[in-house]
């Protein structure tokens, strides 16, 4: 009999090593934290945030019938991560759940300090996960989840849907602290995370936020951002006006996304070379006042697109020269990758300012419904 | 004589004397056809005024009129003949004696199928008798090489068990096999065709039916056209399909007589629900105790508030709704049809808004038991959904001490074991494993036009179907 059974038996116990029944906890009986707010007040770490409020008034009155979830704020402070979550969990019925946390906001004050320490605690520990939004906030974290949100249900709701809409366009950067833990790891690099703030009761993104050894060193506004994200996003977009070559005064909508992207490096004469190379496809969206438009003209805007694209991106790389000092672009993978004999030899840190950019950039406008379809016969 | 009527209880004989001679017909009325033993036997013998000396052979080719007669002349065999409703008579002064068929039983008329229902199919279901169930097979196999083997069974209630076969398609191993252990039956009495199924069986894997039950003759009739053999058993309204595997048990038969792409659909759709109906709740269990993080965050959200009011942790409650579930389809099938409906009306208040509620299970929940139940009949042999009915506690219970690795462990097991069982000779997952793809083509594509063989895992003597 216990022969017979003795592999099921074995199969049975394994689990027991991985899990069993002291793991239970029902999904009610815990603190569902939402979002979590990393701040500095007077030399100590506060950690402030949601939680999910189950037991609100109007679930009591509607009973069993599931309910929009409200959420509190909770707030803790102390001298270091470790004191902070014992005086929070002294105070809470039930135990810490962090699987349903959608972001993390630092405040500006806090990233100018640093924030390797709590990206650490974040992903070594076991409990967090690692795909959460990573991203810094203008006031303190304290001012901001305080606020009452309109259009989503709560702040860290807010904060994620925002940026990941965003960045699904090609306007924002979404961040994840295991991408951050990378860069971080990588040394050398810096790295962007979105920059926001609370106003008339929602949340507003500003830009980017530019992060050199984790430090908060500039801010990138969102109208200047444009140049990192067509190095940086996977589907950057920008959509503009642009005159008329043949009438100034009428403009054209169009439209831009990122055909095919192609970052070369090199090393010569002790200098790094970085080669950046666009393809863009863009389309006529409509003319102001719409008129024909022959061929030559097509070329013109599609210069004026590339020309606009190419600045932009030239003074992003400058800015992240000579303002930040970092290479918030991550160009070192490229670079690693291609000379690995080079880089072992350089200080890429301080070879970075002193890199030369080719700037590239192709344009292509696809459609051709706003042409006039006789303009090429009278030509 | 005398010692027959005293082993006999009830016999009646009739005693005739034909020129001078004694004549002595033995019968039981209850099963007998009297006005047939009166027509076609008393009747003609009483008119006998010929010349020739009154001998059994005589009486037999030309006098009495009845179609099925024979000349018997063991004396032993006597008891049984008359207990299976025959007629015996005796002439005085011969030595043996006739025996006439004139057995009549009371019997149902055909009626549509209730355990196989369908919308596209036969309406004639078998009955208890027999000789109706083969006629309707008869019927719709009008073959010179349908067999049909003959033997009883049940040392007392000697009940007729029929197997039926195409000599030139099933594979005579297991005709051989399951003569064999029909012979080797001991038991005193067969009441329904449920016995001779557990006496077939594997002993050591009886909790997934090896045997499918059949009580559409058009289906039972397309098994045998396959190659299979169906047994019937006198007293019985369910064959017997042997060998049936797994995934055979997903085709209803009548998705090869509809619509075919809504005939595949619904196989895909069955498999969902043999799955759902066998995990839904436990992975309920498993999210909601053990691994909530499973889900997207407003998900979990919506999944604790809608908990908040219970005060019972998961596993009871998922444990107590599968059980009041349970008690739910027992109580409506055995109340009588009239008050049966009460019984869903009070389930349904009890269940979908009292419980919820009174906070003693959350919405959710009742949702989840609601769609694995629902799930469960969408099979159409039931006999296959009751083990998994039965293992979806033990898949709870696992889950809940293990979490999602007693959940995997479990369901590992189940589908070992499943994988080894075999009927007769045949792999009870074939032919999904071992794997044959030309098997389960002709078993996706339930269109006869597109696949005219048989199945290979049979071994069937005749692959195509053509012939």
């Amino acid at each position: 009999m216990i022969r017979r059974y003795k592999k099921v038996a074995v199969l049975l116990l394994l689990p027991i090593f991985l899990t069993g029944c002291w793991d239970y906890k029902d999904v009610n009986k815990r603190d569902v934290i939402i979002s979590i707010g990393v701040d500095d007040v007077n030399g100590e770490v506060e950690i402030t945030g949601e939680a999910a409020k189950l037991l609100s008034n109007s679930s009591q009155q509607n009973k069993g019938i599931a309910q929009l979830t409200e959420v509190y704020k909770y707030k803790s402070t102390g001298k270091h991560f470790e004191e902070v979550r014992a005086k929070y969990d002294s105070n809470v019925p039930f135990p810490y759940f962090a699987g349903a946390i959608r972001a993390i906001v630092f405040s500006k004050k806090y990233a100018e300090g640093g924030i390797r320490a709590y990206i650490n605690r974040l992903y070594h520990v076991a409990e967090f996960r690692n795909s959460v939004l990573v991203s810094i906030s203008k006031e303190s974290t304290n001012d901001l989840f305080s606020h009452k949100i309109e259009n989503d249900i709560c702040i860290g709701y807010a904060v994620e849907d925002t940026i990941k809409y965003l960045d699904d366009n090609g306007a924002a950067l979404y961040k994840t602290v295991q991408e951050v833990k990378s860069d971080v790891q990588f040394k050398n690099i810096g790295y962007l995370l979105p920059y926001i703030t609370s106003e008339e009761n929602t949340i507003k993104y500003l830009g980017l936020a530019a992060m050199k050894d984790s430090k908060l060193v500039g801010i990138i506004k969102r109208e200047e951002s444009n140049g990192f994200l067509f190095v940086l996003s996977k589907r950057p977009v920008m959509v503009n006006s642009f005159p008329n070559p043949s009438d100034e005064k009428n403009l054209i909508a169009i439209k831009t996304t990122l055909g095919k992207r192609g970052i070369k490096t090199n090393y010569e004469d002790g200098k790094i070379n970085i080669y950046i190379d666009l393809k863009l496809k863009s389309q006529l969206q409509y003319e102001y006042n719409i008129e024909p438009l022959s061929k030559e003209d097509i070329e013109k805007v599609e210069n004026s697109i590339s020309d606009q694209i190419k600045e932009n991106i030239i003074s992003a790389t400058k800015r992240s020269q000579n303002e930040f000092k970092s290479d918030v672009f991550g160009f070192a993978r490229y670079f690693k990758a291609e000379n690995p004999k080079e880089y072992k030899q350089i200080n890429w840190e301080e070879e970075y300012p002193k890199a030369v950019f080719h700037v590239n950039v192709d344009t292509t406008i696809l459609n051709t419904n706003l042409f006039d379809p006789n303009a090429k016969k009278t030509d | 004589m005398e010692e027959l009527k005293i082993n006999i209880a009830g016999m009646l004989s009739r005693k005739l004397i034909i020129k001078d001679r004694e004549i002595n017909i033995l019968y039981i009325p209850q099963i007998t056809n009297r006005d047939s033993l009166s027509e076609n036997i008393i009747k003609p013998l009483l008119k006998y005024s010929g010349e020739q000396e009154l001998t059994p052979e005589l009486i037999m080719s030309s006098i009495i009129y009845i179609d099925d007669v024979f000349l018997e002349k063991d004396t032993n065999k006597t008891t049984n003949y008359i207990l299976q409703g025959k007629s015996i008579i005796i002439v005085e002064g011969s030595i043996g004696y006739i025996v006439a068929d004139t057995l009549k039983v009371e019997k149902r008329n055909i009626q549509s199928p209730e355990v196989e229902a369908a919308v596209r199919s036969p309406r004639d279901a078998f009955n208890e008798d027999l000789d109706s169930n083969l006629s309707l097979i008869r019927h719709r196999i009008k073959d010179s090489s349908l067999k049909t083997d003959y033997c009883i069974a049940g040392a007392r209630t000697k009940t007729s068990v029929v197997l039926i076969y195409l000599q030139d398609v099933a594979d005579s191993k297991y005709v051989k096999e399951i003569s064999k252990k029909l012979g080797e039956l001991q038991v005193d009495g067969i009441l329904e065709s449920g016995y001779i199924q557990k006496f077939l069986s594997n002993k050591d894997s009886t909790l997934f039916s090896q045997i499918g039950i059949c009580e559409r003759s058009d289906s039972a009739c397309a098994s045998i056209l396959e190659g299979r053999i169906c047994i019937l058993v006198d007293g019985s309204n369910l064959a017997l399909i042997i060998p049936k595997g797994f995934i055979e048990y997903l085709d209803t038969g009548d998705d090869n007589y509809d619509n075919t792409y809504v005939g595949r659909f619904l196989k895909v759709l069955r498999i969902f629900s043999l799955v759902i109906s066998l995990t839904l709740s436990s992975i309920y269990v498993i999210v909601v105790a053990f691994h909530p993080e499973f889900l997207p965050a407003q998900y979990i959200l919506v999944l604790a508030a809608s908990r908040v009011q219970v005060p019972i942790n998961a596993v009871t409650e998922a444990l107590i709704m599968e059980l009041i579930l349970e008690l739910l389809r027992e109580a409506s099938l055995r109340l009588p049809k009239q008050i049966g409906s009460s019984i869903s009306i009070v389930g349904t208040i009890v269940i979908g808004q009292a419980a919820v509620f009174a906070g003693i299970v959350s919405p959710l929940l009742v949702i989840i038991v609601a769609l694995s139940s629902m799930a469960s009949y969408a099979i159409a042999d039931y006999s296959f959904m009751s083990p998994i009915r039965l293992l979806k506690f033990v898949m709870i219970i696992f889950s809940s001490m293990f979490g999602l690795f007693g959940f995997t462990m479990i369901l590992t097991i189940i589908v070992i074991k499943i994988a080894s069982i075999s009927s007769f000779g045949v792999p009870y997952t074939a032919p999904v494993a071992p794997f044959n793809y030309r098997d389960i083509k002709g078993f996706v594509l339930s269109n006869v036009v597109e696949n005219n063989e048989r199945p290979g895992f049979l071994n069937p003597k005749g692959k195509k179907r053509k012939k």
